[in-house]
């Protein structure tokens, strides 16, 4: 059990790496446009706008005004 | 995608990804962007310059170059007309002069990279291929 639980807690290592290794911004959004997932340059990008972004963040209020986000729903 | 946000002008090259549960129902996007602003500064930046050198040649052509010489042909007019750099590169540009006789006389076709390195189109080596009438010349 110790085994496999090493191998997920590697896997998941690994991926944190390759995604927060990246000088792209990479997130993931529900059906909701709630950010479930966001990697270090997304939020390093919207930092240095001097927004705050994490995870339940809805991704329409970055891009999208009141107006424009109701829209979208 | 081009958004102007928080008074900053971004480009971005986005990427759309389902991700799909085991049964392959789609619970979630992942998304993914790169920032092309740089990239897209440049190309802006290229297609202001091809516009001021095409507006440059025309003029130049207007004011000083057609008076002098016959004509051009295509490869001066794709010169004159061209908007990006690989076809103005390519150009092939061909004088003609008619003498006071009425002939014309083709000076050498040249090929030059782009640019003001251009001015002035003269002056370019004679191949003595005088035509026999004027009218050869377009």
């Amino acid at each position: 059990m110790k085994g496999v639980q090493r191998q997920v807690d590697e896997q998941k290592s690994l991926l944190d790496n390759l995604i927060n290794g990246s000088n792209n911004t990479i997130m993931a959004i529900d059906r909701n446009f709630r950010i479930i997932f966001l990697n270090q340059q997304f939020t390093a990008h919207y930092k240095a706008q001097g927004v705050e972004v994490g995870i339940g963040t809805d991704v329409l209020s970055l891009f999208l005004n009141d107006a424009e986000r109701e829209q979208m729903r | 995608m081009h958004y102007d946000n928080f008074g900053i002008v971004m480009d971005f090259e986005v990427k759309y990804y389902p991700l799909r549960t085991a049964t392959g129902e789609v619970f979630a996007a992942a998304v993914w962007a790169r920032d092309i602003t740089e990239r897209k500064q440049t190309e802006r930046l290229q297609q202001e310059l091809d516009r001021k050198l095409e507006e440059t040649f025309t003029q130049y052509a207007q004011q000083q170059f057609l008076p002098q010489h016959a004509s051009l042909d295509m490869g001066m007019v794709q010169l004159l007309t061209g908007t990006s750099q690989v076809r103005v590169a390519s150009a092939s540009l061909q004088v003609f002069h008619v003498n006071s006789a009425g002939h014309c006389t083709q000076l050498e076709p040249t090929r030059r990279p782009l640019g003001c390195r251009l001015f002035p189109p003269m002056p370019l080596t004679s191949m003595n291929c005088s035509c026999s009438r004027a009218t050869t010349c377009i």
